[in-house]
């Protein structure tokens, strides 16, 4: 009679104490809060506005129209009407003390449980036989059973699939292994940024150089770097580099590194394009093939 | 029922769904010339799937309420299909949380999934047909795919829900009010913003606030497809229904890019379910639902407003024109004063809401969006004028090869279907014993939006946005779908609807898997489609550069491929830019972020110039966009940023 009724408010008032209290266990706040901003409420408003059973006949015993819809419609009236009043909560909050989570689960639970006591009442009026109710599960398994499906092994299935929905949903993500690679300069304001390097150095010079390294490989890494310094040529080729400093840094995955090193640049032309080569290991002989590589161009005075 | 009105009347020699099936094959055969005259997929496909359906239908001929034979009757393998769905939805579950996301697998079995729903929903006799565990069935897979694929994509699919979500959800709130999208045309539109809001503050961050709210109630607000389809047909055919609008393309893609559209098309649904009801069974509760409908509407989404405002217009017209056409089932005064009034009421809230909408410009959003309509319509506007179609096709730059002519013709082949189901429906309808009304509006509204889609696109009328109407759209056509296959099992032969069945479950859910806005996120024909998601490489490069180059004002400019670039300009703040490539040499703009996808997907560059051109990346050596005399700042496996090394590092541009 009120069996889903009394589940809705126990439901509601769990879900509401569970999402305004202390940080609780991920799946349990992701049930919670489903059910409390797209099930509850607009169950609620459904079951106020139609208490009748769905094909239970036109008319009450009163002769008054009874307002009844399918049970797809329901669904769909609920999740709409949930919606509506998750939105509305948001406005009035807005208005007044502001959005923020307890006020708005406040809100929401008050609503649910108000219009769930409403309903309750206006399904009272009806006749017991012409009230709404869940289908028993018991009579749809039934159903199943006698001419249209193979229960057991269906049942069988949604646990497979629930149980391989948990196991991709808590397992540990591998992601993607990177290695991140910033060239810095230092700001008037003293932050680092990707602008304002040196655009002239005095012939024998040096300048700063500042690479900042993060490591996402999921894995301990032992990058070696090495800075070279490449003549542009009047045509516009690049000479050969010239390693003007080399150092390593282990991280393990998950840390960053800010390196502050100088280079000095050699005399070899007017322009010359200082890069820092990145290897995830040792470097190669050769300097050929680093994995990853940041420059900038200075001018030689 | 209606053959003694004035439309019977005019007929009696020559009914007027043949004569109107005479007049659409004619008009098919008129509009397929135009392919001759432009180079449009569409030209083919829509007098194809139009001529085919009346012809389809001219050769049915009348209903002869012959009782279709479904082939599969009750036993071990028909009781085995749930089961075998469940299993296949848990195989796609796995499969796509190995990958990290789908991949071409989890797309493949997608399709199967469609096929399994729709072999039950078609050929499964009246004894093994359960439509409570079909419905099931189709909403478990419409959900799980959908959150499965949310969940395990990094960051955001699609483009401007990277402004809805990380900017105006978060900073809603971060400001704990709705102050915070006040400068922006949702300011009196908040409601998914305000639902997000909510969501956040529940679930802790604002990604999983709109996948679990807003992200839910999409698929599932597909139960009013068939609670309003239950009223014309029978549950067999409104399962059909539910299963041909929930598996379409452009429903997908509004459940992958979750923004304000979305709840749009959830209002939308609740409005049409409530006008039908209203229309049909005049029952009261409808009026008050479909006023809550449209008004949430109007609350929501400019878009979704105008394709409710084009239902309730229809509606209005035939609700005021029945006395003149419908002689025994004129609608009561109350329900026509209730649809007309619902317009009326629904208008009148949308002007006082534009009027109060700002926009770009001084003006607010109403007199700016009338003024760009009348100067599209005055300036713009050309027969054929077809660039940058209706919201179909695969979306890059014009290609010459033969799987770049084939591919969209694959993925306009589901929405053929759909449009030759929805053509027979619409003519079996004519006769189809239900209100008048009822039946005109969904004539007449399936009708017009076909023609704001796509009539409108042929002369180049797009600032309405035709492409985001499309999902809408197949609502009413997935109804009269269903009328027309009913209507079909009817009057044909066996072999006949065999093969009809055969090809839509066979056919259908592939080709709509395949479609580029059903995989936004991974493109089933990556060599021809935009992937609109981003690998979690990308997504990093993203949050170090707009840290170590902050975009300390909107000017400052991000330049890097079409989709790209838009996540610069809409998350990181940047004016961001498509690379633009003169003739020769470098780019235009500094600083440009170039990355791996330039070289393998069908990523955009434009030239260089007043009337830029659209480039496809991949024809681009990746070292003229990112020149070896250029600072390389940033990079990482994926990822590089430019910058040109004399003079200042802002914009060019």
């Amino acid at each position: 009679m009120g069996g889903d009724l009394g589940l809705l408010a126990v439901g509601t008032i769990l879900a509401g104490a569970l999402l305004a209290g202390p940080d609780i266990w991920r799946p349990l706040e992701i049930v919670a809060g489903v059910g409390l901003l797209v099930v509850f409420p607009g169950y609620a408003l459904v079951s106020l506005s139609f208490p009748a059973r769905p094909n239970s006949g036109g008319r009450s015993q009163d002769s008054s129209p009874k307002l009844t819809v399918g049970w797809p419609a329901r669904i769909g009236l609920t999740v709409l009407l949930s919606g509506l009043v998750v939105a509305v909560t948001a406005l009035v909050l807005s208005w007044t003390v502001g959005i923020r989570l307890v006020p708005a689960v406040s809100l929401i639970t008050g609503t649910s449980l108000i219009v769930t006591g409403l309903a309750l009442v206006r399904r009272r009026q009806l006749p017991p036989k012409e009230r709404v109710q869940l289908p028993p599960i018991a009579d749809t398994v039934r159903g199943i059973r006698t001419s249209k499906g193979r229960p057991a092994a269906l049942m069988l299935a949604l646990v497979v699939l629930a149980a391989t929905v948990v196991v991709v949903g808590v397992a540990p993500v591998g992601g993607e292994s990177y290695t991140e690679v910033s060239l810095l300069s230092e700001s008037e304001n003293g932050t680092l940024v990707a602008e304002g390097y040196p655009e002239t150095v005095s012939t024998g010079g040096s300048i700063p150089v500042t690479v900042e390294l993060k490591n996402h490989e999921f894995r301990t890494v032992e990058y070696d770097l090495v800075t070279v310094a490449e003549p542009i040529n009047a045509d516009g080729s690049v000479g050969d580099p010239i390693r003007v400093d080399t150092f390593e840094r282990e991280l393990a995955h998950g840390e960053e590194l800010v390196v502050e090193r100088s280079a000095s640049v050699p005399d070899r032309g007017d322009q010359v394009r200082i890069s820092v080569l990145v290897f995830e290991g040792e470097a190669t002989e050769s300097l050929a093939d680093p994995d990853h590589r940041v420059q900038f161009l200075v001018t030689v005075t | 029922m209606s053959h003694t009105n004035m439309f019977g009347r005019v007929t009696t020699s020559d009914p007027l769904d043949v004569t109107i099936a005479k007049l659409s094959l004619l008009l098919s055969v008129l509009l397929f010339g135009l392919r001759f005259l432009a180079n449009e997929e569409l030209l083919v496909i829509v007098p194809g799937a139009i001529a085919l359906a009346s012809a389809g239908y001219l050769f049915v001929g009348t209903d002869r309420r012959r009782a279709f034979e479904f082939p599969l009757t009750t036993g071990r393998i028909v009781g085995y299909l749930p089961v075998a769905v469940v299993l296949v939805l848990a195989i796609f579950v796995l499969r796509t949380g190995l990958e990290g996301g789908r991949a071409a697998p989890s797309i493949a079995l997608y399709a199967v999934l469609g096929t399994l729903i729709l072999v039950q929903i078609l050929l499964v006799d009246e004894d093994g047909l359960s439509p409570g565990v079909i419905l099931g069935e189709l909403f478990l897979v419409a959900v799980v795919v959908r959150l499965t694929t949310l969940f395990l994509t990094p960051g955001f699919i699609g483009v401007d829900i990277w402004t809805h979500v990380p900017v105006f959800v978060d900073g809603i709130v971060e400001a704990e009010s709705l102050s915070a999208i006040s400068q922006s045309k949702y300011s009196m539109a908040p409601l998914y913003h305000a639902i997000g809001a909510i969501g956040t503050l529940v679930f802790g961050t604002p990604r999983a606030g709109i996948y679990l709210t807003v992200g839910l109630l999409v698929p599932l607000a597909g139960l009013f497809v068939y609670g309003t389809a239950v009223t014309f047909v029978p549950a067999r055919w409104a399962l059909l229904a539910t299963a041909l609008f929930v598996l379409a393309d452009e429903v997908f893609r509004w459940g992958l890019h979750v923004i304000p559209t979305s709840l749009g098309l959830v209002f939308f649904l609740g409005a049409l379910y409530a006008l039908t009801k209203l229309l049909v069974a005049e029952e009261r509760w409808a009026l008050l639902l479909l006023v809550t409908a449209s008004l949430a509407t109007v609350f929501t989404h400019q878009v979704s407003t105008a394709i409710v405002l084009v239902l309730l217009g229809t509606a209005s017209i035939v609700v005021l024109l029945a006395p003149i056409f419908a002689d025994h089932d004129k609608p009561s005064r109350k329900t026509a004063a209730g649809v007309v009034g619902t317009f009326l009421l629904t208008l009148v809230v949308t002007a006082v809401s534009w009027v109060n909408t700002p926009w770009y410009g001084e003006d607010p959003f109403l007199w700016e969006i009338v003024g760009t309509l009348q100067t599209v319509l005055l300036t713009e506007a050309g027969f054929l004028n077809l660039a940058g179609s209706a919201g179909g096709g695969s979306g890059a730059a014009e290609t010459a090869t033969l799987a770049g002519q084939v591919v969209p013709y694959v993925e306009w082949l589901g929405f053929a279907i759909l449009l030759a189901a929805a053509v027979i429906g619409g003519l079996a309808t004519l006769r189809m014993e239900a209100p008048t009304v009822a039946r005109w509006t969904y004539v007449f509204a399936a009708g017009l939006l076909f023609v704001i889609v796509f009539g409108f696109s042929i002369f180049g009328i797009r600032a309405i946005l035709p492409g985001r109407w499309i999902g809408f759209m197949y609502a009413p056509f997935a109804i009269l779908g269903a009328v027309g296959l009913s209507y079909l099992a009817r009057s044909s032969s066996r072999r006949v609807v065999l093969a009809v069945f055969l090809i839509l479950a066979l056919g259908y859910p592939g080709t709509m898997a395949v479609a580029d806005k059903a995989t936004l996120d991974s493109p089933a024909f990556p060599e021809e489609q935009l992937r609109y998601a981003y690998s979690e490489t990308e997504l990093a490069g993203v949050e170090t550069i707009t840290s170590i180059y902050p975009a300390t004002a909107a000017e400052r400019v991000m330049a890097s491929d079409h989709p790209y670039k838009t996540v610069y300009g809409r998350y990181g703040g940047y004016t961001g830019q498509v690379i633009a490539l003169p003739e020769t040499g470098p780019p235009v703009q500094s600083p440009v972020v170039i990355r791996n996808y330039q070289t393998s997907g069908p990523a955009l560059f434009e030239t260089a110039g007043s009337e830029p051109q659209v480039i496809s990346s991949p024809g681009v050596d990746p070292a003229r966009v990112c020149p070896a005399d250029w600072n390389h700042v940033y990079t990482n496996e994926e990822v590089t940023m430019c910058t040109r090394p004399t003079g200042d590092t802002e914009g060019s541009e």
